[in-house]
């Protein structure tokens, strides 16, 4: 069932040295667990695996096949496994997770899926064409140039996306959430107790859902931008600098209108956060003298 | 005013490179100046939680200090960025605290001072917003309009406006 | 001249007068008492307010300071722009600080229990326990949130159950880690409380009951990052 890799085999031991290549075949998924210390993932256009570590001491890898999954270890001669800063290249097509109670990581130019989770340390995630899924308890998760789906979530730290067009699904308890420049079809972005700040593009037709308990939420929109606005709020404040044609009260709690001619489904839920939409070209501006709502109950 | 020596320069360094011992004192030195202007800026309430948020945005964006200005003119700037742009979230904040009432009554502080100076203290905390911060961030502070129109967003003409405002209604509270 | 714009005597303070402006200004004021005296209360505004004393808070607020920026280390907390790879040595890590913003923490009260002692503490506030602590028999959180939306047993049931294995295998994590969980699972209870008693004095509301179901299930899903790695499954 397990099979260990031609490369470490034809060394004569179970074992690669510290700077090591190995061949892939497509469709095969790499597999890091328990993993301390730092790891920078990098795909390149080559069907082989390369895998150097900066340690004081002899560090070997061990990979081991089981299928399509070659799980990786780095292990020091007693065979324990050693935190390390590890540098990886793999086949751009390759699937990669990678987890580990205190982990720094770095992924870049991969189109395979990508799964990260640790309990600390930050993650940073660039220019990614696969399904991306990361989860952190306190750290923070920095994403640039994310193209296909997105899962992320912390706890504590910030998540910030930039540049991206991928489908969003986002979560924090207290971090802060900071989109920019975004451009998906289908975001879900939700806090218990952090900001939510988006700058970016509703697409017609496209879905956007924002949910806080106590944090703010604002949102930098393109003054043409078109969107039919559901708002949901039980305590705190709503304001917006465009025009608002209600389209009335559902409940209490809820109203609707549309801004320019609709299209885009925007959801922005609140129970004592305030809500803002902003225009982004009143950024710099001060007293913009823009509609205010207080929701009360 | 405190004599703030030359050695803050190396202090930062040392900072920068994650000694917290080096941190605390440029805390030390600078502290009063920053808890000062937030005071003066936001109100008493918010003043101690901004003056830790103001070293902690410090200690976390130690690695772009460049040494081109001093760590104080540095620290300042900084600490008004993050006061103003707390701005919005502060008034959201008061609004919904039951009973905000007189900022005076809850006023800290170590050492009041006496006389035309706490008059003039509680004054500035009467004073509009704007008015407030121009009035701080130009008479305390010593930034030029052309700056403080930068920072808040606003003319260097309506900064001499607010400017104007803020002294004449000083003007009538100390007298 | 007629008595100038009081906004020009600020100006004259201020230098910002051309010398022909400040000529005429001074004209006038050898002749006009109420400008002259306007002119020296704002000049007297302007000196008292250029010699006021440093204030100081009455804590120390270095503690504080201390703590949020603790356990880095040397390793100093690397500030994150826009585009923190392309600013960044490639050598580096890219550590960032922890950290925890007043605001929120003030916001959330102090660090909030995991686990609540009885059904009624729980809704009116945060119980002094911490992760080390398992819970014994059946969760008074679970009842409260099934008596107020009934279809959310099953998930409570599920965090509490979490809940207890974390904190049996707590040891297995850094301590400042399960400080920053047993924060971010104390403000998460605070939501649920929140949600718990705006349910009950408003049965039946869908968008609340939506936001308390949203709420259990943020709990869940932090704790399942959590428990993931204390006590894997395989």
């Amino acid at each position: 069932m397990f099979e260990l890799l031609l490369a470490a085999v034809l060394m004569g031991s179970p074992f690669a040295a510290k700077d090591t290549v190995i061949q892939v075949r497509e469709g095969d998924r790499l597999l890091l667990r328990d993993f301390s210390g730092s790891v920078e993932v990098e795909g390149w256009d080559r069907d082989e695996l390369r895998a150097e570590a900066d340690a004081d001491e002899a560090i070997v890898f061990r990979f081991t096949r089981s299928g399509s999954t070659i799980e990786m270890e780095a292990l020091d001669r007693k065979n324990r496994s050693r935190a390390e800063e590890l540098r990886l290249r793999l086949p751009a097509w390759m699937d990669v997770e990678v987890s580990g109670p205190k982990l720094d990581v770095e992924i870049s130019r991969l189109a395979g899926g990508v799964t990260v989770r640790n309990l600390k340390g930050d993650i940073f995630l660039e220019d990614l064409s696969g399904r991306v899924n990361a989860g952190s308890v306190e750290g923070s998760i920095y994403a640039d140039g994310l193209r296909e789906s997105a899962r992320l979530r912390t706890g504590d730290d910030e998540i910030r996306v930039v540049d991206s067009s991928a489908d969003l699904d986002l979560e924090s308890v207290s971090g802060d959430i900071e989109l920019e420049e975004v451009s998906g079809r289908d975001l879900k972005v939700r806090s218990t107790h952090g900001e939510i700040d988006f700058m970016g593009t509703l697409l017609p037709g496209g879905s956007y859902a924002f949910h806080t308990h106590s944090g703010d939420l604002t949102l930098f929109l393109d003054p043409e931008v078109d969107a039919d606005v559901t708002v949901l709020a039980y305590e705190g404040e709503f304001e917006a600098d465009f025009p608002i044609r209600s389209r009335g009260f559902r409940s209490g709690h809820e109203f609707g209108f549309t801004i320019g001619s609709g299209g885009a489904q925007l959801v922005l839920e609140a129970f004592d956060g305030e809500i803002s939409l902003r225009r982004r070209d009143f950024l710099d501006r001060e007293g913009t003298g823009s509609a205010r709502l207080t929701v009360g109950h | 005013m405190t004599v703030r020596p030359k050695e803050d320069g190396r202090d930062a360094e040392l900072a920068a490179r994650g000694d917290q011992a080096a941190f605390e004192r440029l805390y030390r030195l600078h502290h009063g100046r920053v808890f000062s202007l937030a005071l003066r800026m936001a109100g008493a309430q918010w003043a101690e939680d901004l003056t830790q948020d103001v070293f902690i945005r410090a200690w976390q964006k130690l690695g772009t200090f460049r040494g081109e200005s001093s760590f104080g003119t540095w620290l300042y700037r900084l600490a008004v960025n993050l006061i103003l742009s707390r701005r919005e979230t502060l008034r959201r904040r008061a609004q919904r605290e039951a009973g905000g009432g007189e900022v005076l009554d809850r006023m800290p502080s170590r050492e009041k001072p006496a006389g035309l100076a706490l008059d003039c203290e509680a004054a500035i905390q009467r004073l509009p917003e704007g008015a407030r911060q121009v009035f701080v961030l130009y008479e305390i502070e010593g930034y030029p309009h052309a700056d403080i129109g930068r920072m808040m967003g606003i003319s260097s003409g309506t900064s001499k406006s607010q400017l104007h405002r803020a002294r004449m209604m000083l003007r009538d509270y100390l007298n | 001249m007629t008595h100038p714009e009081s906004q020009t005597l600020s100006d004259y303070l201020d230098g910002d007068l051309s010398p022909l402006e400040a000529g005429r200004l001074e004209s006038h004021l050898e002749e006009c008492a109420s400008c002259s005296d306007l002119l020296r209360e704002l000049s007297d505004v302007r000196r008292v307010a250029r010699t006021l004393p440093e204030r100081f808070p009455e804590r120390d607020l270095w503690p504080g300071i201390s703590e949020a920026i603790l356990g880095e280390g040397s390793q100093h907390p690397k500030v994150i722009e826009l585009h923190p790879w392309r600013q960044r040595p490639s050598e580096e890590s890219g550590r960032r600080g922890f950290r925890l913003s007043y605001f929120q923490a003030a916001a959330a009260g102090v660090i909030l229990a995991l686990f609540s002692g009885a059904a009624g503490a729980f809704l009116h506030g945060p119980q002094p326990t911490s992760v080390g602590v398992p819970a014994a028999g059946p969760s008074p959180w679970v009842e409260l949130v099934s008596q107020a939306s009934p279809e959310l047993g099953d998930a409570a049931r599920e965090v509490a159950q979490m809940e207890v294995l974390l904190a049996q295998h707590s040891d297995r994590i850094e301590e400042e880690t399960v400080r920053i969980l047993e924060k971010n699972l104390g403000i998460i209870d605070q939501a649920i409380r929140e949600s718990v008693r705006a349910l009950q004095s408003d049965p039946g509301n869908p968008f609340l009951e939506k936001h308390l179901a949203r709420s259990v299930e943020s709990k869940a899903t932090y704790l399942r990052e959590a428990t993931a790695f204390v006590a894997p499954v395989s």
